[in-house]
């Protein structure tokens, strides 16, 4: 039987279908990880093949896929004698069984159900399934062709099944020789398996088996050596960078220390030597001192002694300045005063200018007043021209009897009302006009103008009325015209109303019509416009004043102009010319002012003079004053330096002593100096930070000692296991196990 | 001047591949320090260096340590050590160990820098890492001090024509390049002399004095050189002090009665259990010597310290099918048929051992 193809949907981890192609010529192998499906697509393989379609229970649920009520299928391509059949099967959900043999390209039906399965069991020898699963003992043929998973199955072939294996690897496997490397194979099997194709355990476990689980143990044990002398390499490496670590911290400790050292050498001679510098810059800026202090001495006696002299002198020359500056001081004195007294007279002013200015002011007050008065009468002639147009139109007006507007406004309403209204009435009646031809008489009973009559031949009689006119005509009889019907009664009341009305208000103004009314009213708007006219103008004459208040304001300049020319009779005649006054006026004033400015002018020069000479004199005083003081400061100062008791030539010797000191200790300071500016930069302040870096370099040295020592410790551990001979022993002994299992197993194979 | 050259003791290494043998291996090479002893006396060596490698690993025990330390004080001379690539100088390593134990006449040269000896300069060269680039002779000085000049150093030479990878390289000419007299190194197992200029021999490798695994084909020894002078030509003199014979027999299997002969050459082996054995078959099983083989690898595990077998290149007499023609007829046979087919034609290493076996099942191996 050779296996070609296997469909199988709904089978175990199979939800969908998957579809197994073989290579019938060569050997196929099934490679995948745990749990991919491999050994369920062989169980797959068995269970269609060999179980009744029809099959149930637990273990037949079993395959559906989990958690699904899939109902497994089945599909078997294989090849028997040279006859290519397909088998296919449903278990469980439309269960059923089919069998198809290939002819050319197609599969042609065999056998459905039962007798499919009955041909199948034909060829693979397999026996009548049971129930559920069928049990390997039922699989005939396939027990050799399967080899399920640690179910080694090679005992319990029926004769038939041995037959026809027999028969299928051909004469070889009949012989005796074979039957007896069968019954070696199956004792040397025996010895080492359970019929279950398990390993034996226990005691009866064999060699190998032991050898196995011993090399397992070693190799447990190798794993932890090998990790044991990895951690020691690692150790190593650890402690070699820990050391490498230490000796640099320790070479800048050496280095750090080395610096301190060499920077308290340098400190040691340098401190001596700066303080020594320090000294001798100290004694050479005092004798610099003092032979400067001399020197200033020396010169400020010098200084005094030509200043006093200077300040004598000048004190002289000041004496007898004061002396001619003070003669001149009482001269100006003098002149001081009398300009003092002119410029005084000056101050009750101009007789002449105030006479020519009273004048001035009456000529102008006496002006003014005759203008004002002219004014006031030329006011009062207008006022009373106008009181009389006011007096004389308001005269007229009262006898136009016009009316007022409102009442105009009345009576053209009420005219224009009656004209509407006789329209309406004419409109109303009823028109007859009888024209004979002969003349008759006629009596009109109703209408318009009523009452008999004679008409001649061809005269017109026009008669109206509403609504009914009504006649008799001679030699004609009566006639009665009637027209519609009509208010004209009504019309005619109102008309009668109107025209009352109307008369009522004419009677007031002589039965005057409207157009007269009209006139006169046109006229008395003039003559109240001229009367209010002529009032207003007067109001403006008046000025907020009554007449009577204007006329007294006129005889009071009246008698103020008498007053005046009583004063001035020429004024009278001739009225005075106020320009001429006001340009006396000017002139004396003038006049008067260029002499007081002259005076003022004179004072001023003379106070000043004054105060020149009395500046002078002060100054004089001043200097004086100072030059005194400065000569008795020159003096005590004077005495102050003859307090040493030296004389000058004794000072400048002393001087001259002291400046050759100075350039001695200049000079030795220059060299100390130079020495210290050989011996390089201020080692004082880098030795601080010299002792800084070497606290941190010895800590730094410390920490790194502490680390290395405690990793020492720890690889000392490590290195007493000696991992790597353990390892070897290990190693070796693994070796050995596997060199006698080779053997050993080659020897069982045979 | 006359001293003993030795390196690579590798004390302690691992020797899995001869299983429980290693144990007798490494007891070997420490029983090889006092055989070196014997040898330095008897030659009376003025002292000896020790040129790298004394040990396989930092992480040896300490009891190997102190015993080797106990050994090295039996050399009536100084001992110059230096470290190697296996045993380079580290904190917390071998060598911090035996400095604080080791006898003061043994001398770790843990620093690159000229050490005043009897007659002349020891310029050492003192690994401090497993892997390098770097050549640790660069910083021998060129100028000629008074004495003989000796170099001591680790490393692979740094020759085109040398084999393997370059680890701590050394020129070719470094002992002419740095004016020594004498350049011993050590890192090579086999013993070997480098010819400079003139083919006066001033560069050699000792090779390590008990063999590490089968096919080192020069070791086993220490030398002994002498120098008389400086710039004169040294002399070697090679000295063997191994204990145990790593035995690396090729045989060759022509025709029937070979495989006999080999067997009865193995069994007159001298010294059996001081030797290890690795036989490597080759040639023809003829079917009347196929049990032969089968007992060999009990002969050499039982008569030797260690014995392995590699008969996977042996394969059938190609001229006789006679036991193909016995298998079964069917898959068993063709199967046969293909795999000697592949065996001797394809040379498969597989099929040859596939075939050996079917040999062995068709001639018996099922009784």
């Amino acid at each position: 039987m050779i296996l070609h193809r296997l469909e199988v949907g709904g089978f175990r981890c199979f939800s969908s279908k998957v579809t197994l192609t073989l290579e019938s010529e060569n050997i196929n192998i099934l490679h995948g990880k745990n749990g991919s499906g491999k050994s369920s697509l062989l169980w797959a393989l068995i269970r269609g093949l060999l179980d009744s379609h029809r099959a149930g229970g637990k273990g037949v649920g079993a395959l559906r896929p989990w958690g699904t009520d899939l109902g497994p299928t089945i599909a078997v391509e294989f090849e028997d004698h040279g006859r290519r059949y397909r088998l296919e099967k449903s278990f469980l959900e439309n269960r059923r069984a089919h069998l198809a043999e290939r002819q050319g390209a197609k599969f042609k039906p065999l056998a459905d159900d039962d007798k499919a399965e009955q041909r199948v069991r034909e060829i693979l020898l397999s026996e009548v399934p049971t129930v559920g699963l069928t049990k390997p003992e039922k699989w005939g043929l396939a027990r050799a062709l399967w080899c399920p998973q640690e179910h080694l199955l090679v005992e319990g072939f029926d004769g038939r099944v041995l037959s026809s294996i027999q028969e299928l690897l051909g004469k070889q496997a009949m012989n005796e020789e074979a039957l007896a490397l069968k019954g070696t194979v199956e004792k040397r099997y025996l010895e080492y398996w359970t019929p279950q194709g398990k390993p034996k355990g226990g005691k009866d476990a064999p060699l190998w088996v032991r050898r196995q689980a011993d090399l397992s143990k070693l190799e447990e044990s190798l794993s932890e050596c090998t990790r044991d002398h990895e951690d020691m390499v690692a150790a190593q490496e650890t402690a070699q960078t820990l050391h490498e670590e230490r000796e640099l911290t320790a070479d800048r400790l050496d280095q750090s220390k080395k610096a301190l050292s060499e920077l308290q050498t340098r400190v040691s001679e340098y401190a001596p030597l700066v303080e020594r510098c320090g000294k001798l810059e100290a004694q050479y800026h005092q004798k610099q001192a003092e032979a400067r202090a001399l020197d200033a001495a020396i010169r400020q006696v010098a200084d005094l002694r030509e200043r006093e002299e200077r300040a004598q002198t000048r004190l002289r020359e000041l004496d007898e300045k004061i002396q001619a500056s003070s003669l001149e001081e009482g001269r100006l004195q003098r002149l001081l005063r009398e300009a003092e007294q002119t410029l005084q007279s000056f101050e009750s002013g101009d007789p002449k200018g105030r006479s020519l200015g009273h004048l001035l002011e009456e000529a102008t007050t006496y002006m003014a007043d005759r203008h004002q008065l002219t004014a006031l009468q030329r006011r009062l002639q207008e006022i009373a021209r106008l009181d009389e147009i006011v007096r004389d139109n308001t005269e007229v007006l009262n006898a136009l009897a016009a009316p007022d507007d409102g009442t105009l406004s009345t009576l053209e309403h009420l005219t224009t009302k009656q004209v509407q209204l006789q329209t309406q009435l004419e409109g109303s009646l009823l028109h007859v006009q009888l024209t004979p031809r002969a003349g008759c008489r006629i009596e009109v009973l109703q209408g318009s103008p009523p009452g008999p009559r004679h008409l001649g031949a061809s005269e017109h009689a026009h008669v109206s009325g509403s609504p009914t006119v009504e006649l008799v005509i001679e030699g004609f009889g009566r006639m009665k015209v009637t027209g519609p019907q009509s208010s004209a009664s009504e019309i005619e009341q109102k008309l009668g109303q109107v025209t009352k009305q109307i008369e009522g208000i004419t009677t007031r103004y002589g039965w005057a019509d409207l157009v007269e009314l009209k006139n006169r009213r046109k006229r008395a708007t003039v003559l109240e416009a001229e009367i209010a006219g002529a009032a207003n103008s007067r109001e403006q004459l008046l000025e907020g004043q009554t007449a009577e208040g204007v006329q007294t304001t006129a005889s009071r300049l009246q008698q103020e102009a008498l007053r005046i020319e009583e004063c001035q009779p020429a004024w009278r005649h001739a009225p005075p010319d106020t320009t001429d006054i006001k340009r006396q006026l000017e002139e004396a004033t003038e006049a008067f002012e260029r002499r007081r400015a002259e005076a003022t002018q004179q004072w001023k020069n003379r106070q000043k003079e004054m105060g020149d000479v009395s500046a002078v004199l002060t100054a004089y005083k001043r200097e004086q004053e100072q030059l005194s003081k400065q000569s008795i400061e020159n003096r005590e100062k004077l005495l102050r330096f003859r307090a040493d008791g030296l004389s000058d030539a004794d000072r400048l010797q002393r001087f001259q002593s002291l400046a050759v000191e100075a350039v001695g200790f200049e000079q030795k300071h220059k060299e100390e100096a130079e020495r210290l500016k050989r011996m390089g930069e201020d080692p004082r302040p880098l030795l601080q930070q010299a002792e800084k870096d070497q606290e941190a370099a010895q800590k730094a040295f410390q920490k790194c000692d502490g680390a290395l020592r405690e990793h020492q410790g720890a690889l000392k551990k490590l290195l007493d296991r000696a991992p790597y001979e353990r390892c070897a022993h290990l190693e070796e002994e693994m070796q050995d196990i596997r060199g006698r299992l080779t053997a050993t197993s080659c020897r069982q194979m045979r | 001047m006359r001293f003993l050259h030795t390196a690579d003791w590798q004390l302690g290494m691992k020797a899995a591949h001869v299983g429980k043998a290693g144990e007798r291996v490494r007891a070997a090479r420490i029983e090889t320090i006092r055989r070196m002893q014997q040898v330095a006396r008897e030659a009376d060596v003025e002292f000896v260096v020790v040129a790298g490698d004394t040990f396989e690993d930092h992480g040896v025990s300490r009891k190997l340590v102190g015993e080797v330390g106990d050994l090295l004080a039996g050399f009536d001379c100084d001992v110059y050590v230096i470290p190697g690539n296996h045993d380079p100088w580290t904190l917390g390593g071998v060598w911090d160990y035996a400095r604080a134990r080791w006898s003061k006449r043994v001398h770790i040269l843990s620093d690159a820098k000229p050490v005043e000896i009897r007659g002349g300069w020891l310029y050492p060269c003192p690994l401090s890492q497993r892997w390098s680039d770097d050549d640790p002779t660069e910083w021998i000085p060129r100028e000629s001090g008074d004495g003989i000049r000796i170099g001591l150093a680790h490393g692979s030479l740094r020759s085109p024509l040398w084999e393997g990878q370059h680890n701590h390289p050394i020129a070719v000419d470094a002992a002419q390049r740095s004016g020594l007299d004498y350049l011993a190194l050590g890192d090579w197992h086999s013993a070997k002399e480098i010819p400079g200029r003139g083919g006066i021999v001033r560069t050699a490798y000792c090779g390590t004095p008990e063999p590490t695994n089968f096919g080192e084909l020069d070791s086993g020894y220490v030398l002994l050189v002498d120098i008389e002078a400086r710039g004169a030509r040294p002399r070697m003199e090679r000295r063997k002090v191994n204990e145990l014979d790593w035995w690396n027999l090729q045989a060759e299997i022509h025709e029937p009665g070979d495989l006999a002969r080999l067997v009865k050459t193995i069994k007159q082996r001298p010294k059996p259990s001081e030797t290890l054995v690795r036989l490597r078959l080759r040639g023809v099983l003829f079917a009347s010597e196929a049990e032969l083989v089968d007992e060999l690898p009990e002969l050499l595990s039982k008569r030797f310290l260690y014995g392995q077998v590699d008969d996977t290149a042996l394969l059938p007499d190609p001229k006789d099918d006679s036991w193909i023609q016995n298998l079964p007829e069917g898959f068993i046979r063709d199967a046969a048929t293909r795999i000697k087919s592949a065996a001797h034609d394809d040379r498969d290493p597989a099929a040859r051992k596939a075939l050996l076996e079917l040999y062995h099942l068709s001639n018996g191996g099922a009784k």
